[in-house]
């Protein structure tokens, strides 16, 4: 992935994304594995797996609300990527390709879920939102994931998919740019609509989360 | 982004730059501080539901790779394995067969790899038998009584197919896959408008008493048998058609005129001189209408059975009855094409649980179904 700095990039070197650089170097690794994958070097695919499949899982994660669902999402992405090593020749970033795979699996199964979704009813909106409000500092942090997924579902995909390769490692506009294949002002602005929308929900239900 | 950026990020390391705009106030970066604060505290339940050393033990089995002892040596700088890895892995799956002899290790993997060759080889040749054979076999297109379809073939041609009428054609009209036949034959059992594309080979209908051999032209055909009586007639719209009878000895009639008509009737028979019709009725069923010509009743009424997949039963015999022509721009209701033979047969109609009969007019007791 790119090596220039981020589009907004104006904090110092210390700023937030400190340990976004070190991701970066994590990705310039992996990539650089690419051709020993190719050549079906297990030492290699193990290697890009434990670094690459919490990132992966988180990211699938983010997107669908079950943990069980992002396991198998991301076993199932590293499975595809042993099974096409050897025709992974015109890949720029592996990371990014991974990451796409993922991506992919996921729309491909909230899609084939949309058929039969439809057939269900839906549950009222504010089912979790009505929960007792717990001081933010006690609230479980099992309950907020649920409050959180519920209102993250709700999110447009793309912004869905921005907003989560945002929390990925702090992961920067153009390394979320590469793997959406959008520019990096259209990342900017799904984040931000993303993260209105949270806030207009927990503004919503949960003000006491708020400052 | 200016220093209360800069404070509010150092409270959350995380805070995104997509926040700090100048568009903001400090109470909407507070509060998007909040959101990511929470996105961050429910990231951290994430982290906790997935182990890549665990999960990479099912992944190991995979990819055929022994599964590591834990997440310690998952390190990028892990030593490669030792060698003896892949012939313990040899050795499991060769144990299923039979007993291994270690000295024998590398000639038993060696056997192997020229097994999986092998099985690789046939699997090669069933699939390719499997293509050839699914490719030498006929396309057929089929439809119901009462229902209608329209079929590109491969050579661009369209034909209507109009209702119990069946199309049968080589896939890709060649006797291999991209070695063309000489001719472009289709088998016709029903009623169909060929539109046929031109072509620098010839285009061929076959029924089961005669042969309509075109070179780009439009034209109705029709191909039934009532009573095992085969019957083939083709209407022509525009181009040039040949009509050659199946049996021998028969010279072909060759229709070059818009409305004319031809037809075989029964096997061993010569396809009648050509006469004229007018156009629209040559394929009154393309646009919902109807038509006949000089035909007998057994022949009307599996026509409207056909078309309309009403099964009519003729209860007189068809000696009692005469050959009629008909044509109807626009068929609303079969029933009235019914009305009106029984008007001229004088017959009566009685409706059925499933279609019609036609039965003399003094005729009291309807047989049962």
């Amino acid at each position: 992935m790119s090596d220039s700095p981020p589009v907004n990039a104006s904090d110092g070197p210390n700023g937030p994304r400190s340990d976004a650089a070190g991701t970066d170097a994590d990705t310039a690794a992996i990539d650089a594995l690419c051709e020993r994958l190719r050549a079906s070097d297990r030492d290699a695919f193990k290697t890009v797996f434990c670094q690459l499949s919490p990132r992966i899982f988180r990211f699938v994660r983010g997107m669908v609300a079950s943990d069980e669902k992002a396991r198998d999402i991301t076993q199932e992405t590293f499975t595809k990527l042993w099974s096409i090593r050897t025709e992974l020749d015109d890949v720029d970033s592996l990371t990014a390709y991974v990451f796409q795979m993922a991506r992919n699996r996921v729309y491909n199964l909230q899609r084939d879920e949309q058929t039969r979704r439809t057939h269900e009813t839906a549950v009222p909106s504010d089912a979790l939102g009505g929960a007792p409000p717990a001081p933010d500092a006690e609230l479980d942090a099992d309950l907020l994931r649920t409050l959180l997924d519920r209102w993250i579902d709700e999110l447009p995909a793309r912004q869905r998919e921005a907003l989560t390769l945002r929390r990925i490692d702090g992961m920067t506009h153009e390394a979320i740019a590469d793997i959406m294949e959008i520019s990096p002002n259209t990342v900017n602005n799904h984040i931000v609509r993303a993260l209105d929308h949270l806030r207009a929900r927990l503004r919503e239900h949960r003000p006491d989360l708020l400052p | 982004m200016d220093t209360d950026d800069s404070s509010l990020n150092n409270a959350d390391a995380r805070l995104p730059d997509e926040v700090s705009q100048d568009s903001d106030t400090p109470r909407d970066r507070a509060e998007y501080a909040a959101v990511w604060r929470l996105l961050g505290r429910a990231d951290a339940v994430t982290d906790e539901a997935f182990s890549a050393g665990e999960a990479w033990r099912h992944m190991a089995q995979q990819v055929d790779a022994e599964p590591s002892s834990g997440l310690s040596d998952d390190a990028p700088g892990n030593t490669r394995r030792d060698t003896a890895a892949s012939p313990n892995r040899s050795d499991r799956r060769a144990s299923g067969r039979a007993p291994v002899r270690r000295s024998n290790r590398s000639k038993q993997s060696e056997r192997s790899i020229r097994r999986n060759w092998v099985a690789g080889a046939l699997l090669a040749a069933c699939l390719l038998v499997g293509a050839v054979f699914w490719w030498s076999r006929p396309v057929t297109i089929e439809t119901m009584a009462g229902e209608q379809t329209t079929v590109s073939l491969p050579d661009g041609s369209t034909v209507d197919l109009n209702g119990a009428t069946r199309l049968t054609y080589a896939r890709g009209f060649s006797v291999l896959p991209f070695v063309d036949a000489e001719t472009r034959t289709v088998t016709l059992r029903g009623e169909a408008f060929f539109t046929v594309a031109s072509a620098d080979r010839p285009f061929e209908i076959e029924t089961a008493n005669a042969r309509i051999g075109v070179l780009g032209t439009t034209f109705n055909a029709q191909a039934y048998t009532t009573q095992n009586h085969p019957t083939t007639e083709v209407t022509l719209t525009s181009g040039r058609v040949q009509l050659r009878s199946e049996a021998p000895g028969y010279d072909p009639v060759i229709l070059d005129r818009a409305g004319q008509y031809s037809r075989v009737v029964g096997t061993g028979a010569a396809p009648s001189a050509p006469t004229d019709t007018p156009t629209e009725t040559a394929a009154a069923w393309r646009d919902g209408g109807f038509a006949v010509r000089n035909a007998s009743l057994p022949v009307i009424l599996r026509a409207i059975e056909a078309q309309f997949g009403l099964p009519i039963h003729l209860r007189v015999p068809e000696s009692d009855t005469d050959a009629m022509t008909l044509h109807y721009g626009q068929v609303s209701d079969p029933e009235s094409i019914l009305r009106d033979i029984v008007a001229v047969q004088g017959l009566q109609y009685r409706a059925l649980s499933q279609g019609y009969e036609l039965v003399a007019p003094d005729s009291t007791h309807p047989e049962s179904e």
